[in-house]
Order: C-alpha cells, then structure tokens, then sequence
C-alpha cells in the first residue's frame, strides 16, 4: 500500500494550509510531532471564533497566541470572543485591545474584524479602549468594530489615513459618533458600510458622504432621546438595509442604480418613548424622507414589527409619497406574515 | 512559417511533464501559471515543448484540467464554478492531493494552490491531535511527558 505523502510537504506549504485554519486548530497541531511543533507559529492571519470562561481567560490566551506568532505579516485579524460568566470590568481589562491592536497594526493587516458577543446588559458599562493606529493602517481593506469602544483622538482629521479600505463595519458608540463623518469622508474607496447604532447622547446627525459606496447598512436598536438624522450622499448605491427604529432620512442625491432596498421597522418600546413625541404621526412621517430617497429602488422589502406603516401611508393623499417608477418586486410583511391589507397605489403604480 | 488572418486566435503552447509526456493546451490555458507565464516571455521558440520538470503527466493533466475550467469562465455562474471545484478536489486521493500542492506551488497557479491548501485544512479541522496523525500517517516522536507539557502551555488550543 502507497504512504500517505501529505506529511512530506515542505514546512512552506504546511503553514500555507496552517494559516486557513483557526488558529486554536492550528495551534493544536503542535503536538503531533516534533517537526509540527511551532509550524503553527509562522501563520499569517490569526482567527479565532470562540467562547471563553471570562474576560481574564480571554485576555490571557489572547496574549499568548500573539506572543507566539513569528511570521512578520498578519494578514486577518478576526477576534470573535463570547463570555459564559461575568467579571468586573477594570483598566486591565478596557485596555486589553491596545498592545494587541499595535502589534497586528505593524504587520500590514488586510483585514481586521473584532467582534464581542454576550447577552444584552452583561457588561453594560464596559468599554474597550480602541487605539487610533487601527484608524492610520494603510495596508487595511476591511475594518469591522463589533465592540462597545472608545477612541482617543486630538483633532480627527490628523490621524485617519485608510486609503485602500471598501469595508467598514461599526458599532457606533457614543464615545466616537462625532468622527463617523470624517471617518467616511476620508475613505475615497468605500464600498460597503454597515452603521449598528448604540447610542444614549444627544447629538445624532450623520453626514454619509462616500462616492464609490455600493451597501449600506443602517441598524437602529436603541431609541436615544431624539430622533437620529442621516444626510446620505451616496450616488452609487446599490443596495440598502434598514433595520430598528425608524430615523430621519435625507438622500443628496436619489442613487439612480438601487437594486434592492429592505426596510425593516420597529415601533420603540412605551418607556423610550418621548413624552412629547406623537408616535401615531411623527414617527410614521420619518419613513416619507427614505422613501423619496429611494424611490429608483428596482426591489423593495417592507417589513414591520407592531407597527402599521402601511395604513399610515394609505392615508396619506398622495403628494407626499414618491413614484417607484422602477419597481419590479415589492414584498411586505406584517410580523412575519405576509401583508394583505391595502396598499398604496403609488406602490402599486407601476407593478 | 507564414503568419495567417487567424494569428488574433489563441496560440498554442505545448507542456512537457518530468516524464516525458507533452500536453498542447491554448495559451489563455497555460498562461494562469505565473510560472509558465514567465518562461515564455523569456522563450524565443514558443513551438518547442515548455519543461514542466517537477510534475509528472498523471499530475499535469489533472491541472491543466482545472485551468480549462477556469479560463473559460463567461459559460459557469460563480457558484457553478465553486461547485466544480468542491469535486474536483473531492475526487482526489490525498497522495494526489500532495503532488497536486506541489504542482500548484511550483506553477504559482493561484486559485488551484487556494483550493487544494483549503481542501487539506478542511481534513484537519475538527480532528483530534490522534486523529489527525492517524489520518495523515504522522509519526508521534514526543515522549508522553513533553506532549502534556506542550498541552499545558497551550490550554487553550486544545479545549473545544
């Protein structure tokens, strides 16, 4: 019978086939032999999607996995960390991203994705110290920030130097909502950009200005104490994702290639209501400024949750809702049924 | 010889394996090897046989496969082509699979050396350390005491 011959590879290829691996997978094979023993030290992306005891196990292992890596470039970083118990949050621990994120950001990292995932409330107050190098790495294509952070910055416009980026992706915390602005302004080939709102301050309006953006992805889970306002300027889109509450839309210019909008609506809840917000009318007339901004769309998923968008826009008498002279499929939900109410004729208009 | 009206057409370049046996294939064919790329915009002759050295004809013919596949690939949506490749690599026996990384490598042929690198890392994944020896004929050369103390330093890479 033929040997298998897999294990006569030279190290070169048995790191290439290391590096597509998780890097606790990786690290794993440093038992099986000798020869195996810190091959896994060499890889060049680092990712690891896992559940950790606390935030103490975290931060440990973590140190030790990139005290161990060699190999001069880190092309992904993808940290994706559950907790099981709580811990009390701590300077250690808000700061832990800091060296970690200085070391991946001088290997010329492509991609970086960092996520932090626990149920609702768990470390309400935490907040992880986001330093500013990951903001002035050059070498970055996709940046994706799904943590509670905060950034330290002089004046914004100093430190943001990410020519080549096309994806952005955050969890826009109040402690940096003021630089989302700048920070997508000076990004001259953005493609694909995706906003989770989490936001308890006042100030809330946004000025999206990306030329090249293709995706847009707006999620609105917290209603703040005001209405949240967006001035999207954005004349190649293509496809657009709202979800959450309902916000304050003003396109620039309608993007004339939109191929596909969903639109998915939820009511807040009676204690994030505003006293002097009449929810009936008000909140109902935010979704007037999306639709005019979309009204090229060719497909358009309207979905809302304990909410009747359509009877409000039934009622309307027609001058205040756009024409969808492009509309081919148009879906709508009430829940998760299908809606079988009336619709609109300027809906239907041209189906 | 003389050049005809149909020169706009794709040229042919012949490959010869270590073992002597010549392949014609079209340039846009030949032309996904950076390597081959290479050497012919440092040949004089593009008519005389093209040394592939390292790969055997079994093995050249199993990547010229693939690099048909991919140099036509207005016929084959994405997700078609992804599916070919799945059996493709499905297909091989992991000797193959070792000559295939080895030929892939040396032809710098990007997307094959991806798919096959990908390919061996799906064996690996969710395997025991025994498993994964098992499955590739590893020798275990550590005493037991030297393998818990790797085990111990990385506590981490072994809990699941």
């Amino acid at each position: 019978m033929e040997e298998d011959r897999i294990r006569d590879l030279p190290d070169s290829l048995l790191i290439t086939i290391l590096s597509f691996l998780p890097i606790n997978t990786a690290a794993s094979t440093s038992v099986l032999s000798r020869r195996w023993q810190y091959l896994w030290t060499h890889v060049n992306h680092f990712s690891l999607e896992t559940a950790f005891d606390n935030l103490h196990t975290f931060i440990t292992s973590v140190d030790h996995i990139l005290s161990k890596l060699t190999s001069p470039k880190i092309y992904t970083f993808n940290l994706q960390f559950f907790l099981r118990q709580s811990t009390e949050s701590s300077a250690q621990l808000s700061s832990c991203f800091v060296p970690w994120l200085h070391q991946i950001c001088r290997r010329d990292p492509k991609i970086i994705n960092v996520g932090f995932h626990h149920s609702h409330g768990f470390y309400s107050s935490l907040l992880f110290h986001i330093p500013t190098c990951v903001f002035e790495t050059r070498s970055l294509i996709e940046l994706d920030l799904y943590l509670p952070g905060y950034i330290e910055f002089k004046a914004p416009t100093t430190f943001i130097n990410l020519p080549n980026l096309k994806k952005l992706s955050l969890l826009v915390c109040d402690s940096y909502c003021y630089l989302i602005d700048t920070l997508i302004k000076s990004l001259p080939f953005l493609e694909d950009l995706k906003l989770s709102m989490n936001l308890t301050v006042d100030v809330h309006c946004f000025a999206i200005s990306a030329s090249n953006l293709k995706n847009l992805f707006i999620g609105m889970n917290d209603w703040g104490s005001k209405v949240c306002r967006f001035v999207i300027d954005a004349p190649k889109l293509e496809h657009c994702e709202i979800h959450g509450y309902l916000a304050f839309y003003e396109f620039f210019t309608t993007p004339i290639d939109l191929q596909m909008v969903l639109i998915s609506v939820e009511e807040p809840s009676d204690d994030e209501k505003d006293d002097d917000f009449d929810m009936d009318y008000e909140y109902y007339s935010l979704i007037l400024g999306l639709l005019q901004g979309i009204s090229c769309v060719r497909s358009l998923v309207l979905i809302s949750y304990g909410v009747d968008i359509m009877s409000y826009l039934n009622g309307l008498d027609g001058i205040d809702v756009p024409i969808f002279s492009n509309l081919i499929d148009l879906s709508l939900y009430n829940d998760t049924r299908p809606y079988e109410g009336p619709i609109t004729r300027l809906l239907l208009r041209q189906q | 010889m003389a050049s005809t009206s149909t020169s706009t057409l794709s040229r042919k370049l012949i490959l010869k394996s270590s073992d002597g046996e010549k392949f014609e294939v079209d340039e846009n064919v030949a032309m996904q090897s950076q390597t081959i790329k290479h050497m012919i915009e440092d040949l004089d002759d593009i008519n005389s046989p093209i040394p592939v050295s390292i790969v055997t004809g079994t093995i050249l013919s199993k990547v010229i496969e693939y690099c048909k596949k991919h140099a036509t690939e207005d016929s084959d949506s994405d997700e078609q082509l992804k599916q070919w490749d799945k059996e493709y690599a499905n297909n091989m026996d992991l000797n193959t699979l070792y000559y295939l990384l080895l030929a892939a490598n040396y032809m710098e042929i990007k997307g094959l050396l991806e798919l096959i690198t990908q390919c061996v890392a799906d064996m690996i994944k969710g395997k025991s350390p025994e498993e994964i020896r098992a499955h590739f004929n590893i020798k275990n050369d550590f005493t037991p005491q030297e393998e818990a103390n790797i085990r111990n330093e990385n506590p981490w890479a072994f809990e699941n």
